[in-house]
């Protein structure tokens, strides 16, 4: 059973209470049509078994704080989508703005093409809880700034060869002090990891562990994996637990 | 917060503003219900050589004080009132728009011919500081502004704005951060042919304040988003820089990438840049959509922390803080660009005779 | 019989106390002075220490070296009836005089209670309408250029980046003379500038030798006395120093004390050994203002066009002054305030002439904007800095750089006993004595002095993160970060700052 909403001119407040709505009369598949900018959609929802496919292009924070459910927008996608998302999926057929995956606590986000600014800044872990980010394209400064857990990975499927994860120095991954961030077929410049940030090549682990995320990325966009994953790539973890324990001291005595 | 729109056909193909209105009004959660506005070109044909004066006053004596002054240092081809509909919004300033060129004995400056673009930004100055109670929002030639305080859609009906074709249009939805919603605050912001909105917030408007000041910009509407159009005059129409020279003033790159710069040239002129126009460097979030008479361009910080994106079909280019609100514009956009932090994107007309810096993304 | 008590009033005003329990008698103490307080009574095999209370200034020397830290200083009470005008330094004052007939000396900054305008003086802080960016995290640039800088592009003329000052923070070295300082600790500020990519000042002692490879980041002086100015001085400096007059001691020359001027100060300055080096008050050769005009291109010609910084003290009408001397071609003016220090200046012309710096650089810097002639040249503050936020209040006023002389001698040990014209500075730093002298390690003040430059750095980053402002060219100048609090409204006028609240 599909329910499916006309949304072209709905204001977000609306819409959204259609759906829950809807969730509350037991539909697990919903899909809105020709969603234009609205707002928080999918915001805080729970149900797990959800399917929600959204047509067109949904606004600002799109899977806010989400839950359990699966969100699939068949268009691009604008700023701070999966913000704070505590577990789920979302899968955007396109490309994803600013400050996407912010404070992201669990679950999984794939974005088709490039992603703008900000994106993945304090993803955090927690036990089971692990975030993980896929992008298609490239990204711009700060990505994975302040970073304390979670998988981040850039495909680079175009294959650039510049400005694939930032351009200004020492923003990439500035202040990481937990998880990994991947970058593909790009040699990173020295200048752009930031304060606390080590580039290192992967582990068998780890190339195994991002195969199979690749492979689950291509499986959403109907993708050839072959191709993703005969590609060299990078990993940068954190250098240091405390990387800003020597900027402070103490303004008075606290040990004889 | 604020959100902005533009629009703009390079064959100078006029329309009403019906598909910027969409736009601006989609992005309605941007704005705050206390200021709006719209820039519009090419809408006075059969006046294009004429300075064409937006007043709005609080008074009839303030208006008539503003004719007085007008016709004093202006010859006066027509003056009336800006047609604006009542029943939208009840309480409102007097609107009077004059077409005028400068009168010539006062052109002449201590012996010195002064060009008249120079001419009519100093006399305005000198009107927004002289008469109390009336301001010079817009003055340039064949364009106008229409703002004030209410919606999109309030500032929209109550000017008529469908009344009007242009081949350029911007639109601003404003959420004010600094001071109190009043007529003159609203965006657009203008200084002769320039028309900017921003979206954003100018940490160094204590210093763009002063160094405009210091070379003769009269800054008084509360508003730190003011000095962005006195800058884009300062820079590229007295000083003759490059849009993109222009651009890397407000929006530099860091000493830190100057320093990697692989051309000589390009990296001594950056650094003189940086050097000579510090005073004039935005710092703080920023997302800016100026038009001029050769065409519109947008702008962000060097940091992207206000969004801006980009649409280009056939010979139509689309500006709006939200990709949906390109759709608003144009329903089957092929392709949606997003600019990068610190480059602008411009389009300009194809007739533009001096294209200072063509790019179109 | 006639009591003629001996110098009444001339007795020391501080005293070292010695805790007899953790005393162990090693007579290091004794040894550190080098003002003869403290004498050892021999006892047994141990050196018992005793305050003499004839000479201690509260330099801590001993009370620092004490391997037990046996030792503190006390300030000796001279108990009179509570009087505003007669207190104990008044009191002192004129003792000191009816004694000898001559004008007391001392030297550091004035410590008066005329009020410092940086206590009452706040900064903003982004809070939801911008963003605060993260200094330690996030690109943030305090890369500052000195000199002389065309109104626009099309009027660069040529001008390359590098023909002027670079500074990676908008920090100097005060100038301090060689003599008035020890070579060392000039030395260490030498390198240290070098090692930071800043500046530092000569002062008016000329260039010892040993200093010859700092010469290139040295704007060396040229003060009234002409000091070691000879052609080759006049070829190898990065720029030079006018020096019209200094903060401490405005309308007066230099002063270097004979005890000070010893072998390699003699050398250096080519005056003989133990003579007084009095530089005149004015310059002789500027007279007025379009003489000022003439010192400077000579000096252009001579150096190859190098660029020069005219210094002058913060006096009653410094914004008139600072104009003609930009309109003189000056591509730096120096501006000192009235709480600067120096190593010698009498005591009533160092508390009694000349205005804070504060005041002084608002109203220099909005009188340059005012005559459109700002951007010719780059100004350089200085005068009672103590901390990094003086410092960034200071360039939000306007202050291209501020130069940083009293904090820099602190952070190498001293005090503030105020006898530096003595030359018998404990802690090495106002004496070229050649045993004393020795007790400055070059070594460690480059550490003393570039640990606290690095620890300012963070600090004024953290400033402009908090504001949202990442290049400090966004911060100069910008008044709207500033707010006064408990100040006039005359003082917030001259200021351009508005009140907090506003």
């Amino acid at each position: 059973m599909t329910a499916i909403i006309e949304s072209k001119g709905i204001d977000y407040r609306k819409l959204n209470e259609m759906v829950r709505v809807l969730l509350s009369q037991g539909e697990r598949h919903i899909i809105l049509k020709g969603v234009r900018g609205q707002r928080y959609i999918a915001a805080g929802l729970t149900e797990g078994d959800l399917l929600l496919e959204v047509e067109g292009v949904p606004g600002e924070d799109l899977a806010f704080c989400l839950g359990g459910p699966q969100v699939i927008v068949h268009g691009h996608g604008q700023n701070a989508i999966a913000n704070t998302m505590d577990s789920g999926t979302v899968v955007v057929h396109g490309m994803g703005g600013d400050a996407l995956a912010y404070g992201m606590r669990g679950g999984r986000l794939f974005i088709r093409d490039n992603v703008g600014y900000r994106v993945g800044i304090h993803m955090k872990e927690y036990r089971e809880m692990k975030p993980t980010v896929v992008i298609g394209g490239t990204a711009g400064d700060f990505l994975g700034e302040y970073m304390a857990g979670g998988t981040l990975i850039v495909l680079n499927r175009q294959n650039e060869q510049a400005s694939v994860c930032g351009q200004a120095e020492k923003t990439l991954a500035t202040g990481i002090h937990g998880g990994e961030i991947y970058i593909f077929n790009y040699d990173v410049p020295a200048y752009l990891p930031g304060i606390g940030a080590r580039l290192l090549s992967p582990s068998r682990e780890d190339e195994e562990r991002v195969r199979r995320l690749t492979e689950e990325y291509c499986a959403h966009f109907g993708f050839d994996p072959a191709p993703f994953i005969e590609r060299e790539f990078v990993k940068i973890i954190p250098s240091d637990s405390r990387p800003f324990h020597k900027f402070y001291c103490f303004a008075y005595p606290v040990d004889s | 917060m604020c959100g902005v729109a533009g629009l703009i056909n390079l064959d100078k193909i006029r329309e009403n503003g019906s598909r910027i209105k969409r736009a601006i009004v989609l992005q309605n959660e941007r704005g705050n219900g206390l200021g709006a506005g719209y820039g519009v070109y090419g809408i006075y044909p059969g006046y294009e050589d004429l300075y064409a004066i937006h007043i709005m006053a609080s008074s009839e004596d303030a208006v008539n004080q503003a004719a007085l002054f007008i016709r004093r240092w202006f010859a006066v081809q027509k003056q009336e009132p800006i047609p604006v509909w009542d029943k939208v919004i009840i309480d409102h300033p007097y609107f009077q728009r004059f077409f005028v060129k400068p009168a010539h004995s006062s052109l002449l400056c201590y012996g010195k011919q002064e060009s008249e673009d120079e001419y009519v930004l100093k006399k305005m100055m000198q009107m927004n500081k002289e008469v109390h109670g009336a301001y010079a929002f817009s003055s340039g030639k064949d364009m106008g502004v229409f703002k004030g305080v209410g919606t999109p859609t309030d500032i929209y009906d109550f000017f008529m704005l469908d009344n009007y074709q242009g081949h350029s249009w911007l639109a601003h939805n404003r959420f004010p951060t600094n001071t109190p919603g009043w007529w003159g605050g609203a965006h657009p912001f203008n200084a002769l042919d320039w028309s900017i909105i921003h979206n954003g917030e100018i940490s160094s408007y204590g210093i763009n304040r002063r160094y405009l000041e210091s070379q003769g910009y009269y800054c008084h509407l509360q508003t730190d988003s003011e000095v962005i159009a006195y800058l884009f005059d300062l820079l590229i129409r007295r000083h003759g820089l490059s849009i993109r020279e222009a651009a890397s003033v407000l929006a530099p790159p860091y000493w830190a990438t100057v320093e990697r710069m692989a051309d000589r040239e390009e990296k001594e002129s950056q650094q003189l840049l940086k050097i000579i126009y510090e005073q004039a460097m935005l710092n703080g979030p920023f997302a800016v959509l100026a038009a001029f008479s050769g065409g519109m361009f947008s702008l962000t910080d060097n940091t992207k922390l206000r969004p801006m994106t980009v649409a280009i079909q056939d010979n139509y280019t689309y500006f709006a803080s939200e990709v949906s609100a390109l759709y608003e514009m144009q329903e089957d956009l092929r392709q949606v660009v997003t600019p990068r932090a610190g480059e602008p994107v411009v389009a300009l007309y194809r007739d533009n005779l001096e294209p200072r810096e063509g790019e179109v993304a | 019989m006639k009591i003629r008590p001996e110098q009444p009033g001339l007795r020391s005003l501080y005293r070292p106390v010695f805790d007899r329990a953790l005393c162990i008698g090693c007579g290091d103490c004794a040894s550190q002075c080098t003002f003869n307080e403290i004498r050892l009574d021999s006892r047994k095999d141990k050196k018992i220490p005793q305050a003499t209370g004839k000479t201690c200034g509260a330099c801590q020397r001993c009370a620092v070296f004490c391997p037990r830290g046996a030792i503190y200083i006390e300030k000796r009470p001279l108990t009179l009836h509570p009087h505003a005008i007669w207190n104990e330094a008044a009191v002192m004052h004129v003792h000191l005089q009816s004694a000898s007939g001559a004008v007391p000396l001392t030297g550091f900054g004035a410590g008066t209670t005329i009020p410092t305008y940086w206590e009452r003086i706040l900064f903003n802080a982004c809070q939801v309408t911008n963003p605060a960016i993260d200094p330690q995290r996030e690109p943030m640039e305090t890369i500052t250029y000195l000199g002389r800088k065309p109104a626009s592009l099309k009027k660069a003329d040529g001008l390359k980046a590098d023909q002027l000052l670079r500074l990676s923070l908008p920090l100097v070295f005060a100038p301090m003379s060689y003599g008035s300082i020890n070579l060392r600790l000039q030395k260490a500020f030498a390198i240290t500038a070098r090692k930071k990519g800043i500046l530092w000042y000569s002062g008016e002692g000329g260039l010892h030798e040993e200093l010859n490879d700092y010469s290139d980041c040295a704007v060396l002086q040229i003060a009234s006395g002409r000091f070691g100015v000879d052609p080759d001085y006049l070829t190898k400096a990065r720029a030079y120093q006018i020096k019209i007059g200094q903060g401490a001691k405005p309308g007066i020359g230099g002063h270097l004390p004979g005890e000070k001027v010893l072998d390699g100060v003699s050398r250096t300055r080519m005056i003989p050994i133990g003579s007084d080096a009095i530089s005149p008050a004015p310059q002789h050769d500027i007279y007025s203002i379009e003489d000022l005009r003439l010192l400077i291109n000579a000096v252009k010609e001579a150096s190859g066009y190098k660029p020069v910084c005219v210094k002058i003290a913060a006096v009653h009408n410094v914004a008139s002054i600072a104009t003609g001397v930009v309109h003189a071609g000056a591509d730096m003016v120096y501006l000192d305030g009235y709480r600067a220090g120096t190593g010698a200046t009498p005591v009533i012309v160092r508390d009694n002439v000349g205005i804070p710096t504060e005041l002084a650089l608002a109203a220099v810097d909005q009188r340059l904007r005012d005559e459109g002639i700002r951007h010719k040249a780059s100004l350089v503050v200085a005068g009672g800095f103590s901390n990094s936020a003086d410092v960034m209040k200071a360039i939000a006023l306007g202050a291209d750089a501020v130069a940083i002389g009293t904090a820099f001698l602190v952070s190498c040990g001293c005090y503030g006993c105020q006898r530096c014209q003595s030359g018998k500075c404990a802690w090495g730093l106002t004496t070229n004595d050649p045993v004393i002298s020795k007790r400055l390690e070059v070594e460690w003040a480059v550490e003393r002095l570039s640990n606290l430059i690095e620890a300012w750095h963070h600090e004024m980053k953290e400033v402009m993160g908090l504001n949202g402002i990442y290049d400090i060219g966004s911060f100069r100048g910008n008044r709207l970060l500033l707010r006064g609090v408990g100040l006039s409204a005359k003082e917030l006028e001259i200021l351009g700052i508005k009140h907090a609240g506003e």
